[in-house]
């Protein structure tokens, strides 16, 4: 079981460490880029690229921390980093949008033709770095999946968020570049940044509204609640009195709490046996449980 | 909201509800239920004709009861489940456990031969 949990915090972190070094390059790459050319848009993704970094760097120190905490301290409430660094993902896009709306509005303003060197090191960047993140996109959501894990599924929606933005630069890119000719070509470098401020709004929406759900302790769903009363009336005749059961969702942790009276003269190791059973079953049924069944002879309320 | 009544024809009683059973209302299911078992009734009959919905949390009231009744040697018997209600109970895997009469009438006729067998 333990070692179950590492390889799943093994894939998280990787995937993770993978994102940091990808979005290290890209800043450099965007940098080189901006000083070089003279493109809003160019500008809007290198500050959006600088900051999705700084996220997807808080994400991997999250699970980093998750990672080597566990098993040696006190591990409740330690997954809320994970819904935390979520949450400021959702904050550095909102900044990064009202970034992105400015320049668009400056260059609507004062309209230019792209000129530069740094364009044609644009146009190639988003190219790569288009198959980079559609590829991290996948992988992400796969290892979300698999491990049920929040910030995974924000790190998932944060590059295919990316992916779009490559492709909308991208074309604003070619277009600018293809269209010079006429003069409304001008606003198609603004155009497509606004586009792309749209498609980080929605992302942030819904990476802010999924931390902010998953950072507040709540009560387990009703279909795990019936799990749970399946098991214990599956062991009907095992227990003497049922006398309480305590749950709680924190993140994606399920922590739940059995209160059971048995026979006095049970034998321990056969009292045992029907804990260690009925944690097992749970624990398979319901994803990222940790249950606990307590010995007791009055009502736990 | 839920409505509990009790109607007393001994040697057992008849529990009527009508309602919702849910976490809110489910306490005070227990308490009663509880008390019931704790007095000289042999058994209890709960009308469940009027319960158009029970949550997870009623279900656990009447696992533990079901468990308190047997303790006690006592009769627990449940009727006129609407068919939702009867499959949440079959959802939870529950229904093996109580005996499910179609009528109030019936689950006291079954319990009276059952004590009187005893």
């Amino acid at each position: 079981m333990s070692g179950h949990i590492e390889a799943a915090g093994g894939n998280k972190e990787s995937a993770a460490r993978a994102g940091v070094i990808a979005g290290l390059l890209d800043v450099g790459i965007a940098v080189v880029a901006v000083s070089t050319a003279n493109s809003a848009v160019l500008i809007a993704d290198a500050l959006k690229t600088f900051l999705e970094f700084i996220a997807v760097l808080l994400a991997w120190l999250a699970i980093r921390r998750i990672n080597r905490g566990a098993g040696r301290n006190f591990e409740y409430g330690i997954g809320k980093l994970e819904n935390l660094s979520g949450l400021l993902v959702a904050i550095l896009m909102i900044l990064c949008l009202l970034l992105i709306v400015g320049a668009a509005v400056h260059d609507f303003l004062h309209p230019t033709h792209l000129a530069g060197a740094g364009i044609w090191i644009g146009v190639a960047d988003q190219v790569v770095f288009l198959g980079i993140n559609a590829f991290l996109c996948l992988r992400g959501r796969r290892t979300a999946a698999q491990t049920n894990s929040p910030a995974m599924a924000a790190q998932a929606r944060l590059f295919f968020t990316r992916a779009v933005g490559n492709c909308f630069i991208l074309l604003a890119l070619v277009l600018s570049l293809a269209l010079t000719g006429y003069k409304w070509s001008v606003y198609i470098d603004p155009c497509g940044s606004l586009l792309i401020g749209i498609s980080i709004l929605l992302a942030a929406f819904g990476t802010f509204s999924s931390s902010i759900y998953d950072l507040l302790d709540r009560t387990l769903e009703e279909k795990h609640q019936f799990v749970i009363l399946r098991e214990l009336a599956g062991h009907f005749d095992d227990y003497e009195a049922l006398h309480g059961i305590r749950s709680r969702q924190s993140g994606s942790q399920v922590y739940i709490e059995i209160f059971l009276e048995f026979e006095p003269t049970k034998p321990v190791g056969e009292v045992q046996r029907i804990i260690n059973h009925l944690t097992e079953n749970l624990q398979t049924k319901i994803p990222n449980s940790h249950v606990s069944v307590a010995l007791a002879n009055r009502p736990i309320n | 909201m839920l409505d509990i009544t009790h109607k007393p024809e001994p040697p057992g009683v008849t529990v009527a509800l009508k309602g919702h059973l849910n976490a809110i209302t489910a306490p005070e299911l227990e308490q009663q239920l509880d008390t019931l078992l704790n007095s000289a009734h042999e058994y209890i009959v709960v009308d469940l004709g009027n319960v158009a919905f029970i949550a997870s949390a009623g279900l656990r009231v009447f696992l533990a009861c079901a468990k308190k009744a047997k303790r006690a040697n006592r009769g627990l018997a449940l009727c006129r489940l609407q068919p939702q209600v009867q499959q949440i109970f079959d959802l939870a895997g529950m229904t093996p456990l109580f005996l499910i009469h179609p009528t109030a009438e019936h689950a006291h006729t079954a319990l009276r031969q059952r004590s009187a067998s005893k």
